[in-house]
């Protein structure tokens, strides 16, 4: 079941950069060539096509942080550790490409880089959660109290994920609302198109950066494992200290 | 284009700085982990064969 399992990751991590490769400029492709110019905006809505779908995936990755840290506090398993830290690691970055790529489309469009409306803000605060996540890994050394701390946070962090995705109607905000539960979306055909080629590259870039992240995980705990053991062992006299890291 | 040319340029500069960064970043922690491992094992082994 091992080797299967190894084989399976071994072909999904040659596979997975792949398939974004192409997607990516499939999407890129689309965003420049292929969808309709927006007539008030300009060229420079095609920010859009890369900017929105990263939203998108970066909530789905706090949710699987979420999942992986009610099933760590449930189970103990470490490996649910792995994937709520891996997640959270790629929800980071996929957040970070929102917060920098809306101000450059917020420049030319609303006059400013950066306003305190609604929808910013709270994007800006879901981001320092996670960044607590991963902070709080680093306050203690005992991996076991890291691990239980994050999962505390990565429950609790998901909270603003809907405070984020529903401010724009409930403080009236002026970010476009580009996806809606109920009414449609007002995209142009093509437009919708390329957006969610958008989402879907996205979501086989986090596939891609997760088989590649979780296992770095797993090998950090066998090295913790290795340094304890090594540190374990009985000296001889007149030995150094064996180094250990 | 020309007018907000350099908006669009950046922002997608900078999406691919990150995950470019990122990806790099990811590399080097396994380079560094599986090293440190290699040598916990030999020590490992040295010290059991002593």
């Amino acid at each position: 079941v091992k080797n299967a399992r190894k084989t399976w990751l071994g072909a999904a991590q040659i596979a997975l950069p792949l398939m974004t490769l192409a997607l990516v400029i499939y999407t890129l492709h689309g965003a420049f060539f292929f969808a309709a110019r927006e007539k008030v905006m300009g060229d420079v809505q095609r920010i859009f096509y890369f900017h929105a779908p990263a939203g998108i995936v970066c909530f789905l990755a706090f949710f699987v942080t979420f999942i992986a840290s009610i099933a760590y506090l449930a189970t103990r398993n470490t490996f649910w550790d792995h994937v709520g830290h891996a997640s959270t690691e790629v929800g980071l970055l996929l957040c970070s490409i929102v917060l920098l790529t809306g101000p450059l489309w917020a420049r030319p469009v609303w006059g400013t880089y950066w306003t305190w409306e609604a929808r910013l803000t709270t994007t800006m605060i879901l981001w320092l959660i996670y960044m607590g996540y991963l902070l709080v890994r680093r306050y203690t050394d005992n991996p076991e109290q890291q691990a239980r701390f994050a999962a505390v946070m990565g429950i609790i962090g998901f909270l603003d994920v809907p405070i984020v995705y529903w401010s724009v109607s409930w403080w009236r905000g002026h970010h476009p609302l580009v996806l809606k539960i109920s009414g449609g979306g007002g995209l142009e055909p093509s437009m919708r198109t390329v957006f969610m080629r958008g989402i879907v590259t996205y979501l086989v870039m986090y596939a891609c950066l997760m088989v590649l992240r979780v296992p770095l995980g797993r090998a950090e705990e066998e090295l913790r494992w290795l340094a304890e053991r090594a540190a374990a062992l009985p000296r001889r006299q007149g030995d150094r200290p064996a180094r250990i890291s | 284009v020309a007018e907000h040319f350099p908006y669009l340029f950046w922002a997608y500069n900078i999406i691919w700085f990150l995950i470019a960064g990122y990806v790099m970043t990811l590399g080097m922690r396994q380079r560094s982990i599986r090293r440190r491992i290699e040598r916990i094992e030999q020590t490992l082994g040295k010290e059991e064969r002593a």
